[in-house]
């Protein structure tokens, strides 16, 4: 397959914060159009810098990422129509009224019947009801997070990515936006990349993961080849395995 | 305990914070500064005061003579006489002029005395010096009862003397009500001007940071947008809040004056008791006096360049808010960081009234940065027909707005707007 084939391709992806301080190192990740890829690594890394760069918000030291063939940092613009990403800790207007923030939010990509089709959409997968009405201040951590999660799944973006998607969350929660990212992965063949500490999580959902450690990417494929490669039993298990690998 | 407790958790946290310490820096640096370049002022105005006056004599009678000989003594021997009033203004800073018919005026009991001022520097302090002009009537009194007592004039206590003052500005003569009114109004107003361009200032950062605490800003910056479209509206939104902030802030300060100046209420009454207590002896200082000339001294092009200049500097000061929102990494560094702005829009303006400007293009194209003294250069350059210190300080503030949106456009696209800049080291994490 040739780069512009793959829904994320990054070459030699860098990124250096100040004098020293490395985000991500030498990333090359192959991501495939449909598929739910997910990143999984300790807190610091790497994995939201990483997202950030493809979804355009910072700049890469070297090394370029491509979105369907589109380099994010030349044509920014372009890339950034085919995609939507859902930061960690995604909030939402504390002025607005839930139903406010998704015509808001909304209203920015699509017009029309598009843009009502998608507010009726992002109303009936938040499954928030009357409480759209209410400002968001109001809303709890998981109301918020659903909010915004709605909005980024009814704009329909061809990639989709989630940063942390279920952190913090109650078990209640998280299985209904596990559910919704399958559901949208399925119907619309939205391709998802998704980044998580959680490595069950990632499990359930995706069907390849890439482990990032330190800022490397230590190992990455399907998720049964590489617990059958390292003879382990979960993911945590592979990824505990890797690290020591590295340490020895 | 608990509150102790809490209060050094507080102060430690205040201590700690680079923008708490650099906002105090900025403040005593400037402030320090500013006093110095008062300091000059004031004291080259009081020695303007106590320095040699020209005297053109235009009526050369014995009488005449030993008025001006009289008045000399009582002033302490400062007069010095000058061919002609372009000669005595090289030569000093206030002419006094002595008419043709002065001595038989001043038989009468009437006395006009015409002074001449040359303003090298345009500020409030000159109506410090319209006021000690005014203090030669006491001893024009004092002449006029050796005189009429010599001469055996019959009613010493009729005597009317008044004094008429002319501002030279750049070799233009203007009336000093004219001049006054101008300078005046933008002394007392001139600090309404900048407190809503910090307003302006603080709205759009507030704006800018406000996306970051409420979480949204990654989101927004991720869809199909044009992020400088995200700049202007910011940008936008502060002039309109500080514009709506600052109506209200005018009619505000407009009920405390028609609360607090009862007697201003009724027609005519400027020169009554109150207002001289409240605005000293000389109706020439109250406020409204001077915007009452002032009013009668605009004309549309004036209004027209005015409202330019306010727009310009309205830009000016929100896109400032904007890149500092953008800088930050949160409401709490961008609230310390306002303090100093906002006391840099006010302190600028406070030099203006104080230290005064000087008539020069360069110093109007560099200074008008400031903001405030734009003003000041745009209505005198009308009033004096200078056509360059009406456009500079234009193109100056021009210039910097653009500046500072293309900076802020620039910026929107960086790493800088997410991560915010760190002051302190290391604590950037990887993740």
């Amino acid at each position: 397959m040739s780069f512009n084939e793959y829904a994320i391709y990054t070459e030699d992806l860098t990124k250096i914060y100040g004098q020293d301080v490395v985000g991500v190192a030498h990333l090359n990740l192959r991501v495939r159009d449909g598929e739910i890829y997910g990143l999984i690594g300790p807190n610091g890394s790497g994995k939201t810098t990483t997202l950030r760069i493809i979804a355009g918000l910072i700049r890469p030291t070297y090394g370029k990422a491509y979105i369907y063939g589109i380099n994010v940092v030349e044509n920014s613009l372009k890339a950034r129509e085919l995609i939507n990403y859902l930061p960690e800790e995604a909030g939402a207007y504390s002025d607005l009224s839930g139903l406010d923030f998704i015509r808001f939010m909304l209203s920015i990509r699509l017009r029309g019947s598009q843009l009502e089709r998608a507010i009726d959409e992002a109303v009936e997968i938040s499954g928030l009801g009357n409480a759209l009405k209410r400002p968001v201040r109001t809303y709890s951590k998981g109301m918020k997070r659903i909010l915004a999660l709605s909005v980024v799944l009814a704009s329909r973006p061809r990639l989709l990515i989630l940063d942390e998607p279920t952190s913090g969350l109650d078990v209640e929660r998280s299985i209904q936006i596990r559910d919704l990212i399958l559901r949208y992965n399925r119907e619309y063949k939205t391709t998802v990349l998704i980044s998580s500490h959680n490595m069950l999580e990632v499990e359930y959902l995706c069907d390849r993961v890439g482990i990032l450690y330190r800022g490397k990417l230590l190992i990455e494929g399907e998720i049964s080849r590489l617990k059958e490669d390292t003879d382990s039993r979960n993911l945590e298990e592979v990824f505990i395995k890797k690290v020591r690998e590295i340490g020895s | 305990m608990v509150v102790k407790l809490l209060l050094q958790r507080e102060i430690k946290a205040l201590i700690k914070s680079p923008g708490f310490i650099i906002s105090l820096i900025i403040l005593v640096a400037f402030y320090a500064g500013l006093g110095k370049l008062i300091g000059y002022s004031v004291e080259s105005n009081i020695s303007l005061i106590n320095e040699p006056m020209g005297v053109v004599i235009n009526d050369h009678s014995p009488v005449a003579l030993k008025i001006i000989e009289y008045l000399n003594e009582s002033l302490g021997k400062r007069l010095f006489i000058a061919n002609s009033l372009t000669q005595g203004l090289e030569l000093y800073n206030v002419v006094m002029y002595i008419p043709k018919n002065f001595s038989e005026n001043f038989l009468r009991g009437v006395a006009e005395i015409v002074f001449y001022q040359r303003v090298s520097r345009v500020g409030g302090l000159s109506i410090g010096i319209y006021g000690s002009l005014n203090s030669v009537l006491e001893p024009l009194k004092d002449t006029y009862y050796k005189i009429s007592l010599n001469n055996s004039l019959t009613t010493p206590n009729n005597f009317t003397p008044s004094i008429q003052i002319f501002y030279e500005l750049d070799g233009v003569r203007l009336n000093s009500l004219r001049y006054l009114s101008v300078v005046g109004f933008f002394s007392t107003s001139i600090m309404f001007i900048a407190i809503i361009f910090m307003f302006s200032a603080s709205f759009s950062m507030q704006f800018m940071t406000s996306e970051k605490t409420q979480k949204a800003f990654e989101m927004l910056l991720a869809q199909p947008i044009r992020r400088r479209n995200i700049v202007l509206a910011k940008i936008l939104g502060g002039i309109i809040a500080s514009l709506i902030e600052g109506v209200v802030f005018a009619i505000g300060l407009l009920l405390m004056f028609y609360f607090s100046l009862p007697i201003s209420k009724v027609p005519g009454s400027l020169d009554s008791d109150i207002n001289r207590l409240i605005y000293g002896a000389s109706q020439s200082s109250n406020p409204s006096y001077f915007a009452q000339y002032f009013i009668e001294t605009m004309n549309p092009a004036m209004i027209i360049t005015i409202i330019v200049l306010f727009i310009l500097g309205l830009v000016f000061t929100s896109a400032i808010g904007v890149i500092v929102g953008m800088l930050v990494s949160d409401e709490k560094v961008a609230g310390m960081l306002i303090g100093p702005l906002i006391f840099s829009f006010i302190g600028i303006g406070m030099a203006v009234m104080f230290v005064g400007l000087p008539i020069d293009p360069m110093t109007a194209f560099v200074s008008s940065i400031g903001i405030a003294p734009a003003f000041v250069y745009v209505i005198i350059g009308f009033l004096i027909n200078r056509i360059d210190l009406v456009l500079l300080p234009i193109a100056s503030l021009s210039i910097i707005a653009t500046i500072l949106i293309l900076l802020s456009f620039y910026l929107i696209e960086r790493d800088v707007v997410i991560l915010g800049i760190r002051l302190t080291k290391k604590i950037i994490t990887r993740d």
